[in-house]
């Protein structure tokens, strides 16, 4: 699955910050703890201090054991040793039922000209709890940081990046077919802008590209109109002629059947770019009358092939739709359904509320869908066909948002136009 | 017939006057709109035939032209564009017909022929060949002064071959003339001789003389 940029650089500044405040926690706690330690170290020497200061002089020997008794942090005990010391120690607590780590301060001192050890002791504070509580509140830490920065991204995205997804929502949306211009809205982020510009070069170039490219081809198929004229006129001149031998006369016809085939090729390219730009007008089509004068016309090319036709067509179809495109299709689908049949074919004609059906039988295999539809793509090489008639087919049911789908099935080609 | 060819391209127009004048037909050719405009202004034509791209100027100026003199000359347009805007603006400035480029000479002439018919012979709707007549507005056909009933494809193919006697008829432009723009999507023009043949035999049959001949393969011709 692929990230969204945000979500990435989220999750980029997540890691960061988890990786900084752990190391920070841990920072935090020694540091913390050595300040601490610090502080009770400097607070037991004082206490020390203040014992020699205040008491030394005035205790007696006797008295040692009373203030034993009413000094819990600080006793006088037999000379351990001649030096100062500090220890770490661990003493039980009777009203928290635990062990409390202490820092003792051992200190010798000299009461009545004897050595004692002044025994200082304070309490450290538990490892536990300071943990606890620093974890806590980096805890809290991180789940702030990490909405916070989630909550930001969401505006961001929002906000920040409106005019990017604008930007791809025109460029998804444009057809170069449909000539739409391009459209955006001027952001004030340099990079967007730059974006966008560049987007509009591109698109404006493709499009005097696209424009220069279908204008010239209709205006190559316009402008072979008049040369394909005079050809045919020749030819229509040559034929009078009395002393034209058999051979003669039978290579004209040959000539006369290509020019016919140019002459349709040239009318298709004009038609398709002609359906390529125009605005068709709509209004409400009877489509089975006009299916049924279809066969009629079209009675003339099934008798010269020997078809059986077979139709059922539903009556007062009517559909909203431009007539000459509407014509076109029925022209396309029929003549398809002929020029690809076979002498004593069939053909098999369905008409109802929500598709026309043409199915019929021919010597081809069945049909590459991917090529269907694309110009000059001929199905059958020898057949008339001259491999627009399909381009423009798809073509008008994309104008007009039908569907046409291709079936083969028991060696019947069928198209089905869905409305 | 006097006919004026409004069109720049020499070749296609000198095609369109030899065969118009091989069937009693008067041609002159205009190559620009001035001289179009110089021709008209000095003589009268039956039927003008006109090009709507001109070296100097558009074919419609032309339309006007006529239309400012009260000249009544019927109007042919032959052009290469084939669109419904054109075509309508054309007929409604005047023109009385729309042939769009290729067409066949064939039916150029009897595109030009109907239009003379219906322009100068009000009510003489009447086309005689030797024993065969027929009435174009009952669409009644006579063999011998009996009647001959014919399917409205069979009488247009039997105007289309009196309208074009004596020159041979290739089958596309026969095939073209009967079924319209739908004809030229085949190359089987084989309805072409079923029609033919139907034809021929309702006419013979009726005491009229077998006057189409098959040419070859090409096409067909109807001739005394």
């Amino acid at each position: 699955m692929r990230k969204k940029l945000l979500n990435k650089t989220l999750q980029l500044y997540a890691i960061y910050s988890i990786l900084i405040l752990l190391i920070s926690c841990f920072a935090f706690y020694f540091f913390l703890k050595k300040i601490y330690v610090g502080e009770t170290h400097e607070a037991l020497v004082l206490k020390s201090k203040m014992f020699e200061s205040t008491y030394q002089n005035k205790l007696k020997i006797d008295e040692i054991a009373t203030w034993n008794k009413y000094n819990t942090n600080q006793k006088i005990v037999v000379l351990k040793s001649k030096h100062k010391t500090f220890k770490e120690i661990e003493v039980f607590d009777i009203i928290e039922k635990e062990k409390i780590p202490f820092l003792e301060y051992q200190h010798p001192i000299l009461i009545e000209n004897k050595l004692f050890t002044l025994q200082t002791k304070d309490n450290l504070f538990e490892k536990e709890d300071i943990i606890k509580s620093i974890l806590m509140l980096f805890v809290f830490l991180l789940v702030f940081l990490i909405l916070g920065l989630f909550i930001l991204t969401q505006i961001i995205s929002v906000k920040i990046w409106r005019p990017f997804y604008q930007t791809l929502n025109s460029i998804k949306s444009f057809e170069i077919d449909k000539m739409t211009k391009f459209e955006y809205s001027e952001s004030k982020i340099e990079e967007f802008q730059n974006l966008n510009q560049a987007f509009e070069n591109l698109i404006n170039t493709n499009l005097g590209i696209y424009q220069n490219q279908r204008e010239f081809v209709e205006n190559a198929a316009h402008e072979l109109q008049t040369p394909l004229a005079i050809f045919q006129n020749q030819l229509a001149l040559l034929i009078q002629n009395k002393d034209l031998t058999v051979e003669q006369a039978s290579i004209i016809q040959k000539i006369n059947l290509t020019v016919a085939r140019l002459n349709r090729l040239n009318k298709n390219l004009l038609f398709l770019s002609k359906l390529e730009k125009t605005d068709f007008e709509k209004q409400e089509v009877n489509l089975s009358k006009m299916m049924q004068e279809h066969t009629v016309l079209f009675a003339e090319q099934f008798d010269a092939h020997h078809l059986i036709i077979q139709s059922n067509l539903k009556e007062n179809v009517i559909l909203r739709a431009n007539q000459q495109l509407l014509e076109s299709v029925l022209f396309n689908l029929l003549s398809n359904a002929v020029k690809h049949n076979y002498i004593n074919g069939k053909i098999e004609i369905i008409l109802t509320n929500t598709y026309i059906k043409v199915i019929n039988t021919s010597l081809n295999q069945e049909l590459v869908k991917e090529n269907l539809y694309v110009r000059f793509q001929k199905i059958n090489p020898s057949s008339e066909g001259n491999g627009l008639g399909l381009s423009i087919l798809k073509k008008i049911v994309e104008i007009n948002n039908w569907e046409i789908v291709y079936e083969y099935e028991n060696n019947l080609h069928a198209f089905q136009l869905n409305f | 017939m006097k006919i004026l060819i409004v069109e720049d391209e020499k070749l296609l127009s000198r095609s369109i006057k030899e065969y118009l004048e091989s069937s009693n037909c008067v041609c002159e050719i205009a190559s620009t709109k001035n001289d179009a405009f110089l021709k008209i202004s000095l003589y009268e034509y039956d039927c003008i035939l006109l090009d709507l791209s001109l070296p100097d100027g558009h074919g419609f100026e032309i339309l006007k032209e006529l239309k400012s003199k009260n000249k009544t000359e019927g109007v042919i347009i032959i052009s290469a564009k084939e669109n419904l805007e054109t075509r309508i603006e054309g007929l409604q400035l005047g023109a009385d017909d729309y042939l769009t480029k290729p067409f066949h000479l064939s039916e150029l002439l009897v595109r030009i022929q109907a239009l003379i018919r219906r322009k100068q012979f009000q009510g003489q709707n009447l086309i005689t060949f030797n024993e065969i007549s027929i009435d174009i507005l009952s669409k009644n056909v006579l063999v011998n002064s009996k009647m001959v009933s014919l399917t409205k494809k069979e009488l247009e193919l039997l105007l289309f071959l009196i309208g074009n006697q004596g020159k041979v008829l290739s089958k596309s432009s026969i095939a073209e003339h009967l079924s319209g723009d739908m004809a030229d999507m085949f190359d089987n023009h084989d309805f072409v001789y079923a029609h033919i043949k139907n034809l021929k035999k309702k006419l013979v049959e009726f005491g009229a003389v077998d006057y189409v001949k098959s040419v070859y393969g090409i096409g067909y011709k109807w001739e005394l």
